[in-house]
């Protein structure tokens, strides 16, 4: 019985952790670029592109700045911020991992880890009382179809038997 | 009478019909008298023959060229051709909501058609969708009327946005919104399903349930197409909130595709697959108010209006009406405990649920996100494709894994034999896979894990096709081929569904090695100079000025050379459009096999110019594998509904 709980377990923490893959599975960081950087701002022009994808004279100017910000050594958390303090909070296109935004990154494992234990609920839940009755009912159902078919197969039998010894 | 008129009182007629339908349906009920549920149909049929009138009148309107209607005066031009003013129908939120009622209404008539019954099911079914159709005559009626007329008479209109006079917009919005309008139906069957206790809404509500998600996901890959073809930034998913808003009921109604089989082979699931359904609609209303109210910054934000409050209030009542159903219908709507081990296809069918609404739970917030930080802190902060890409490319590399895990694992409980016999060649061709992916310049991590987790699913769904041709063999014994076709015709739902998974495969590999094998250059040229990329040479001959009606364009004219010969002439051009002040570019997409030569002018002057060329390997695997899972799901769907119930527990149960 042990045994059989801990095979339960064991595959529940393999799919659990396939589930959990996504947060291993993340780039690893590099040096900072201008490609990295302007992949996670919006354009300031007000076109709803993002930095990286848009062409227009404001992308070039604010492209420059990162490129200085990127020779004078700062990182892209800094570059970030220093963007920020620029053209405002809502340049950022990627969410920061603080404050109201981290809701953005605790709901995906949040919402992993809640539907991986109703499973594991639902997938060792005992049959209720009015289910075996259900099921004992269905029984009783297949018993006389299958008692219908026998007899039904008797009665061929039967006369092909007697077919036969006329033969 | 008014030329506006006839349009308007087209929709108030509709609507009256439609009102008078529920009040007759509603009645119905208590008195149950054939006589007034033929008076709801027919009044429900009217109200679709209303509509059709409306739509058709504003068709007139814009072949026409009435620039006193508004709609016609905002969206159309005397130089616009006729197939974009055909198509300026929906270019507007007024037009886009009139093609919802009317895809809606016809949908309607059709299912009042081929379901002549007059039981308390079909009177619930017609219920909602009347209820539904009703909201939607009602917002036209009052806050986004297509037919209202201006005071005078405008000598020319103002045009249509350039970036919606492109093929792709032609076919684009109105698959996507009869996608949308589809949806309503395998919801109204299910309300009726779970108000009457009657099981079989599920089989009922498939084949409208498959239409309506083929037609979503024709709108979601033309509109990858349109973005990748019109917005000219060499990409075709920008996780844009409108692109967003597409993607959810999609992502709910396949999580929902995939669950009715549980219902259907084992009766289980039962109260799941109505809340699937039931949010698959409500997000489809929600996508509606995303694309149209205007209420996110999206490059879909044509206009804004003030629909929010209207399509709000229909949310929550429907939501209201639909889990208060659901709550008391909870006991008698109960299913019976199907799982019986962890190893069994029932179980990876919950995984594949979850992660398909996780997926979805993670997208909503992030596309509301903008809203909540409004309300919140005073300032919207969109949530860019960085965020999704970290969040949901790993959870959807998860989903495909176990695509290739979910056909080959056995109902109710798998032993460790036949997972070794299922599984135990998918495992040695994805080895296999791994061994060869750095020969063929595979080495990064990200490469190497796609090229396992396609192998896979590739591999375990061919064994499943060859065993159904050995099981074929067995009993015929004819070639490989035809028993290959033998197998394939006598279960169409499950090799279509198979061929469903293949495909997504092949777009898989097509958004992996266009968005990580990729190069992009930015250069500036002048006539008579070249530049090198990926073996190709590229030559700037000069540019083109001409002047069209509404606009000028400046064609650049590139050679594009490999080997030192000429291979192929590039025009992208930019085009300024004085009316508007706007300049728009159109970029010029070279075809070599499955990779794209994608070239974007980004400055044009008399002498020179400034370029942004990218190379997209395998690109084209998206748009094949796109049309492969389209054709095969329609394959699935050709299945009759007799041979899907021929093996099932429900066969001739009314439960």
């Amino acid at each position: 019985m042990k045994m059989k709980n801990a095979r339960k377990i064991a595959v529940f923490v393999f799919i659990f952790g396939l589930l959990l893959l996504p947060i291993s599975v993340q780039a690893s960081e590099v040096k900072t670029t201008v490609e990295e950087v302007s992949r996670s701002v919006w354009c300031p022009c007000g076109c709803t592109m993002l930095l990286s994808d848009c062409e227009c004279e404001t992308a070039y100017k604010v492209r420059t700045q990162i490129e200085q910000m990127i020779s004078q050594g700062k990182t892209k958390e800094e570059i970030i911020f220093e963007l920020q303090m620029i053209y405002g909070e809502n340049i950022l296109a990627t969410p920061q991992k603080s404050g109201l935004e981290l809701m953005l990154w605790v709901l995906p494992i949040a919402a992993a880890v809640g539907g991986t234990a109703i499973i594991y609920r639902l997938a060792y839940r005992k049959p209720s009382d009015v289910e075996l009755e259900e099921e004992e009912y269905e029984s009783e159902e297949l018993l006389t179809a299958m008692a219908k078919y026998d007899e039904i197969f008797e009665k061929e039998y039967q006369k092909f038997r007697e077919r036969v010894a006329k033969k | 009478m008014c030329k506006g008129m006839i349009g308007y009182v087209s929709l108030i007629s509709a609507f009256l019909s439609t009102f008078c339908a529920i009040i007759l349906f509603s009645v119905s009920l208590k008195k149950n008298h054939p006589g007034l549920i033929r008076f709801g149909r027919g009044a429900l049929l009217l109200a679709s023959v209303f509509i059709t009138i409306a739509a058709l009148w504003l068709f007139y309107l814009l072949v026409t060229r009435d620039f006193q209607s508004m709609y016609v005066a905002s969206h159309t031009n005397r130089a616009l051709p006729l197939v974009y003013t055909l198509s300026a129908f929906w270019a507007g939120q007024e037009g886009s909501l009139l093609l919802w009622a009317w895809a809606l209404s016809l949908f309607t008539a059709v299912t009042l058609f081929v379901d002549k019954k007059n039981d308390e099911f079909a009177i619930y079914k017609s219920l909602t969708l009347a209820a539904t159709l009703l909201f939607f005559l009602f917002t036209l009626m009052f806050a986004a009327n297509p037919f209202q007329r201006l005071s005078f008479k405008p000598v020319d209109g103002l045009g249509l946005n350039p970036l919606l006079r492109s093929p792709g917009m032609i076919f684009h919005p109105p698959t996507l919104l009869i996608g949308y309008a589809g949806f309503t139906i395998p919801f109204a069957y299910a309300m009726a399903g779970l108000a009457t206790g009657n099981e079989h809404w599920i089989y009922r509500s498939r084949k409208w349930a498959l239409s309506a998600w083929i037609f979503l996901s024709v709108g979601i890959v033309l509109g990858g197409w349109w973005a990748y073809r019109v917005l000219g930034w060499g990409g075709y998913w920008a996780w844009d909130p409108v692109e967003n808003a597409s993607l959810m009921p999609w992502l709910v109604g396949t999580a929902f595709l995939h669950s009715v089989m549980i219902q259907e082979k084992r009766r289980g699931m039962k109260r799941w697959n109505f809340l699937l359904i039931t949010f698959t609609f409500i997000l489809v209303i929600y996508a509606t108010f995303l694309t149209r109210s205007g209420i996110l910054s999206s490059v879909h934000s044509f206009a804004e209006s003030p629909i929010g409050i209207f399509f709000s209030t229909f949310i929550v009542l429907t939501l209201i009406a639909s889990l208060g159903l659901f709550v008391s219908k909870y006991e008698v709507y109960r299913s019976r405990n199907i799982f019986e081990a962890s190893l069994s296809k029932e179980v990876s069918f919950l995984f594949n649920n979850l992660l398909f609404v996780v997926l979805t739970v993670v997208i909503l917030v992030g596309t509301t996100f903008p809203l909540i930080s409004q309300a919140l802190r005073g300032f919207q902060v969109t949530i860019g494709a960085e965020y999704y890409n970290e969040v949901t490319v790993p959870l959807g590399l998860v989903l495909i894994f176990l695509m290739g895990i979910c056909p080959s694992i056995a109902w109710r409980r798998a032993n460790i034999a036949s997972l070794k016999r299922s599984f135990t060649w998918p495992i040695v061709a994805s080895m296999v896979g791994l061994i060869i992916s750095p020969l063929l310049g595979i080495r990064d991590f990200v490469g190497l894990l796609m090229v396992f987790i396609c192998v896979f699913v590739v591999a375990s769904h061919g064994l499943e096709f060859w065993r159904g041709i050995k099981a074929e063999g067995k009993t015929k014994g004819f070639g490989y081929v035809r028993n290959l076709w033998r197998a394939v015709q006598k279960n169409r739902r499950r090799y279509g569904g198979y061929l469903v998974h293949i495909s997504i495969v092949i777009i898989l590999v097509g958004i992996t090695a266009s968005s990580v094998y990729d190069s992009s250059r930015m250069f500036t040229l002048s006539r008579g100079e070249t530049y090198s990329i990926e073996g190709y040479t590229l030559s700037f001959e000069g540019v083109k000025v001409s002047e069209k009606a509404d606009r000028a364009v400046f064609t650049v004219s590139l050679l594009v050379l490999k080997d030192g010969r000429v291979i192929h002439e590039a025009t992208p051009s930019i085009e300024y459009y004085e009316k508007m002040e706007q300049y728009i570019t159109r970029v010029h997409i070279h075809t070599v096999g499955l990779k794209d030569l994608y070239v974007i002018p980004l400055e044009v002057w008399e002498d020179n110019a400034t370029f942004k060329v990218k190379i997209l390997p395998f690109v084209n695997l998206i748009w094949i594998g796109a049309f492969l899972m389209l054709a095969s799901t329609v394959f699935a769907m050709t299945s009759s509904e007799k041979a899907v119930l021929k093996n099932q527990d429900l066969k001739g149960n009314g439960r």
